[in-house]
């Protein structure tokens, strides 16, 4: 390592600082507010800490249990959405979509983009412009006909349609990356095998999705974490909350009358700590695998 | 560029990988041929189906669909008919049309310079040791990471008016005596809205920068070193260069993301106030589930589409040539 | 053996819909066989219905569901639910795509775009108790339900939009009453402002939000104003109209007086309410009980209705109600039959009650349109809590509902955001109201040829 003035240390460390502050306060103060009571809160002037901090709304959305400033009934009932309730669900069905979705992005995205990087049949340069050109259509535009397609084939409120519509959205993506990767494997390597007379296919197998499996991973964690993050499609496709991804509940959460911030900021704890499980991951196959061929400069 | 210049590019010894990554930008991405002559295979075409085909399936006739309708009155209500450009004429010519489009150009202006900017001070500053680095890398996944809703509501609660965590705190601690009207003031509004987004997008950015400049290679800044650049000599000779191909396609995409950002506006402003926030992508929200004009959306949709097409057209053609492809490992 | 176990309505009868199409009979005679043991506002109908609402406490509306399940072992029902910002495009897509849904909320501002596109149809086609609840539901409520001379559903609430102040900050300030007219909030507000009050007025306001226009309509009808005439043609270009009149007092509270908190939700403006910050709101009726809640409001006790200000304190009054979709037509007697028996015990009298609107009036503070709960005791207990029940009778029967046209939801949405940018101070109030006009008359061309 490179001698380092005290300057150049102090420059490191403050936009560290600044940065770290800039990406992590909103969650810090997510975490705070869902351990605070809301009238606390609300407080004006502020008194956040009047009383001390509790985890009963995290208490309620796992197990129904009702936190105490709620209790009352009658008329001056305070309002309690159960929806919150549905947020587990929610991360688990996002779960099983985002799943499939990477699952397809790496056997259907590796097996395109493999065929881009390196056979030339009919169509080629076409069909690939084409892929990559259909992410430019505003996904608005073309939510009603998504829809109709969807409702042709019965998959209204069905986990496969989302995972058809995810991937249609995120293969272009994956398509890309992985052609570039492939792309800058040795050719040596495929003309050796070749000449010992394997087929596209075994090469495939054999010696290139070996030789990419951190950058395929990579592209399918990315993949992922796309899915698991869409509103638009999920809000129309899924009809019932036993069906609904994380992105849809929480936004009808936030729109709901009945759901107190301290309730929601907990809502949004609870659906971010798969992100935070994968973070990992998604570092070391998906910047690694950037880092270690496919997007070099 | 053949095999025979790429083998000799591949001087240092340091990798086995080649470089040259996307294609010639006037190409559009579309595939180089590495292999120069190499015989046609079909087996290529059945792997590349499966994709094409669901691809295909939900764009043709989507697409298709919405051009039809954009050439149409199309709704439930009034009665349909062919109205050729009518629809066009209507959206260009309509009340909030000029100002969204003005607004979503500056948009766009702002948030992405600033974006490469402090995406490139990222990159530089994650690409150095220091403690705590693994952490920002890590953790700086999750504001992208995050459904753009729901970020959007993380910092509704921050900039909120009457009891946001930003005013409680600024009182708190003596800064403010009065609450400030963050989200319905226009300026300070528009500034939100771009605080939210470079939150969510500056994570990609960096890390795509970051990759880049991982791969360039030390040997270069010794080299640089030993001739005595200093740290914007370094820049300018090894740094920038080694990016720059990483540089265009962040841009780009970037510009694409501005061009499209609908979903943070929609849960933080909702366009507001007045008009300070409103991007002409939400007018096709408006125009085709709210007010039922499923034509006159997609003659929408259709414009943003040739836009956003337009734009990416028009900053490939004004990189420079070469800098998408590097004649550097 | 259907028509067998439905004597209360004699609804077979009424249904002006031919019976030739028995679809699913065989299964419900089997479902249908203890129809003996139901209480006789129990349909005979087997089917599986698909509801959606509004997720508004959708804990207690499955709970209500539940209970009409178990009061009807042959039907099912299935609840969608859906936000309310989002709440009138997930309709319009689940109608164009034909995504099955039977019965759902609507309200008066939707119900005649929904009505004119064929998606929703009058309950008094098909069930011949509609029209005798004429007699039973307050008249705002029943006009509000009322398409082209039919009615199209039974309320799930009707509620008043009303003026609310914290009376508590008034006293504290030395202001011995709230305001009557639009000129005395003016004032009121400088006054507190003067005390220290940056924004005395919470005012709700989303270009996204249904209410507005809604809310508007309470403030001109305070002045004794309306904002359409007989012929559809808009009131407010004249600029001593009262809509004219409130349009600029709102852009001049803004932007001249800056008394105005421009606050997007009525969530948002109870807990703003809470804070302290603000004194004076028009909302939603049923939001002083969530302010006057002890459990979640910091200043519980310190709200209080008055009447809508202006000159004759009249104030917009809706419904909004379970409504028969199309597509339970089209699906068949049994579906309707199924629609009927859930719309009577959701919204009609059950055994000389109403028991789910009742329930929504007392633990929610929901306002109701049938007109007998009026007197129920536990309503007016539980409202007590929460009002001056004198006060707020007062104000229902100067609550009057909206001349409705098909192109109202369609034009509000030009409105919202034209409203918007006058009190941004993008065109001034004069300027507002002539585009708004502008777009009201186009719209108005085009549906009227």
């Amino acid at each position: 390592m490179r001698k380092r003035s005290p300057l150049r240390r102090a420059v490191i460390y403050g936009g560290a600082i600044l940065l770290a502050l800039f990406w992590f306060a909103p969650f810090v103060l997510v975490v705070v507010g869902s351990v605070l009571p809301e009238v606390n809160l609300l407080s004006y002037p502020p008194t956040w800490f009047a009383d001390p901090p509790n985890l009963q709304t995290y208490q309620y959305i796992f197990t129904g249990k009702i936190p105490e400033s709620f209790e009352q009934r009658g008329a001056l009932r305070s309002m309690i959405s159960n929806e919150v309730r549905d947020v587990p669900r929610a991360i688990f069905n996002s779960i099983v979509v985002a799943t499939a979705v990477m699952l397809i992005n790496v056997l259907l995205g590796s097996l395109a983009a493999y065929a881009y990087a390196r056979i030339r049949f009919p169509g080629r340069a076409a069909s690939f412009n084409f892929v990559l050109m259909s992410r430019l259509i505003p996904t608005v535009a073309i939510a009603v006909p998504y829809y109709l397609i969807v409702q042709r084939f019965g998959g209204i409120n069905s986990y496969w349609a989302l995972i058809a519509i995810y991937s249609v959205l995120t293969l272009p993506f994956t398509t890309l990356v992985l052609t570039l990767y492939f792309r800058g494997l040795p050719v040596e390597i495929d003309e050796a095998a070749r000449v010992e007379g394997a087929s596209s296919w075994r090469i495939l197998r054999d010696i290139a999705i070996p030789l990419a499996l951190p950058s395929i991973i990579g592209a399918g964690l990315f993949a992922f974490m796309l899915a698991y993050s869409e509103f638009l499609f999920a809000l129309f496709i899924t009809t019932t909350s036993d069906r609904r991804t994380l992105p849809v509940i929480l936004g009808a959460l936030s729109a709901n009358t009945d759901v107190t911030w301290n309730m929601l900021m907990a809502s949004i704890t609870v659906g971010t700590i798969p992100t935070l499980i994968l973070a990992i991951p998604v570092w070391r196959f998906m910047v690694r695998g950037l880092t270690s061929g496919a997007v070099r400069g | 560029m053949g095999r025979d210049g790429k083998t000799a590019r591949r001087r240092d010894g340091k990798t086995s990988r080649e470089s040259e990554v996307v294609g010639r930008a006037s190409s559009s991405l579309s595939p180089h041929h590495p292999m120069t002559p190499s015989p046609l295979r079909l087996e290529g075409a059945l792997m590349a189906a499966p994709v094409l085909l669901l691809v295909a399936i939900f764009t043709i006739y989507p697409v298709g669909r919405a051009i039809y309708q954009s050439l149409r009155i199309e709704s439930p209500i009034f009665p349909a008919r062919f109205v050729g450009l009518k629809n066009y004429q209507d959206v260009i010519g309509g009340l909030f049309f000029k100002e969204a489009a003005i607004t979503t150009l500056w948009f766009a202006a702002i948030t992405v310079p600033i974006l490469v900017v402090i995406g490139v001070l990222t990159a530089l500053l994650l690409n150095e040791s220091f403690v705590g680095n693994a952490l920002l890398r890590v953790g700086m996944l999750l504001p992208w990471a995050l459904p753009a809703t729901v970020a959007a509501l993380i910092w509704k609660w921050i900039f909120l008016d009457s009891w946001g965590a930003l005013n409680a705190g600024l009182y708190a601690t003596g800064l403010i005596d009065n609450y400030i009207p963050w989200l319905t003031t226009p300026s300070l509004a528009r500034m939100a809205v771009i605080v939210v987004f470079i939150w969510t997008q500056l994570p990609l950015v960096a890390i795509f920068l970051l990759a880049a400049l991982q791969a360039i290679p030390n040997e270069l800044y010794d080299a640089a070193a030993i001739d005595g650049a200093g740290v914007a000599g370094r820049f300018w000779n090894v740094t920038f260069p080694g990016i720059r191909p990483m540089l265009v396609i962040v841009t780009l995409y970037e510009t694409l993301m501005a061009f499209t950002n609908f979903d943070i506006v929609y849960a933080l402003t909702q366009g507001g106030p007045g008009t300070a926030t409103t991007m002409v992508t939400y007018f096709t929200w408006v125009e085709s589930f709210k007010k039922l004009d499923f034509g006159k959306g997609s003659a929408l949709a259709v414009l943003i589409a040739i836009a956003s097409l337009a734009l990416i057209l028009v900053l490939v053609r004004a990189i420079p040539k070469g800098a998408l492809v590097e004649e550097r490992t | 053996m259907e028509r067998s176990a439905t004597p209360q309505h004699g609804r077979a009868a009424a249904r002006r819909l031919n019976r030739r199409r028995f679809v699913g009979a065989a299964a419900g005679a089997a479902i249908a066989a203890p129809a003996l043991l139901r209480a006789p506002w129990s349909a005979g109908a087997a089917a599986e219905l698909n509801f959606t609402v509004w997720n508004y406490a959708v804990d207690i509306v499955q709970d209500n569901v539940n209970r009409f399940q178990e009061l009807n072992p042959g039907i099912t029902v299935q609840v969608s639910d859906f936000g309310w910002p989002v709440f009138h495009e997930t309709m319009v897509n689940r109608f164009i795509s034909k995504t099955p849904t039977d019965v759902s909320y609507n309200g008066g501002n939707w119900l005649n775009e929904f009505a004119a596109a064929g998606w929703v149809v009058p309950l008094e086609d098909h069930f011949d108790w509609a029209a005798g609840y004429q007699e039973k539901v307050l008249p705002f409520a029943w006009q509000d339900m009322t398409f082209n001379g039919k009615v199209y559903g039974l309320p799930y609430y009707a509620d008043t939009i009303t003026f609310m102040y914290n009376a508590k900050v008034l006293e504290d300030a030395g202001i011995s009453a709230p305001p009557t007219t639009w000129e005395e909030v003016t004032e009121q507000s400088l006054q507190l402002k003067e005390g220290g009050m940056e924004h005395p007025f919470a005012y709700e306001f989303a270009n996204t939000l249904p209410n507005v226009s809604e809310a508007f309509a309470s403030m001109v009808f305070g002045r004794g104003g309306e904002l359409i005439d007989e012929e559809n043609s808009p009131l407010w270009t004249d600029p001593e109209s009262p809509a004219a009149q409130q349009l600029t007092w709102l852009v001049d509270a803004k932007n001249e007086h800056d008394i105005l908190a421009i606050l997007d939700h009525e969530t948002t403006i109870t807990k703003a309410m809470g804070t302290g910050q603000h004194a004076f709101t028009v909302m939603y009726n049923y939001n002083l009980a969530a302010l006057n809640n002890a459990a979640t409001s910091p200043r519980a006790g310190e709200f209080a209705l008055a009447l809508m200000p202006g000159e004759t304190h009249e104030c917009y009054g809706f419904a909004k109600f379970y409504n028969m979709t199309q597509m339970a037509v089209e699906r068949g007697p049994e579906v309707i039959d199924a629609v009927g028996s859930f719309i009577e015990y959701f919204a009609g009298e059950v055994d000389g009650t109403y028991p789910v609107a009742k329930r929504w009036a007392v633990e929610q503070g929901l306002g109701f349109g049938q007109t007998a709960l009026l007197d129920d005791p536990e309503v007016i207990e539980a409202y007590s809590a929460w009002v001056d029940i004198d006060l707020w009778r007062e104000q229902l029967e100067l609550a009057r509902a909206r001349r409705q046209t098909i192109w109202y939801g369609i034009w509000s949405e030009t409105f919202h955001p034209l409203l918007g940018q006058a009190l941004a101070g993008e065109i001034d109030a004069a300027a507002c109201l002539q585009l708004a006009a502008d777009s009201w008359n186009e719209l108005k061309a085009s549906v009227e040829g």
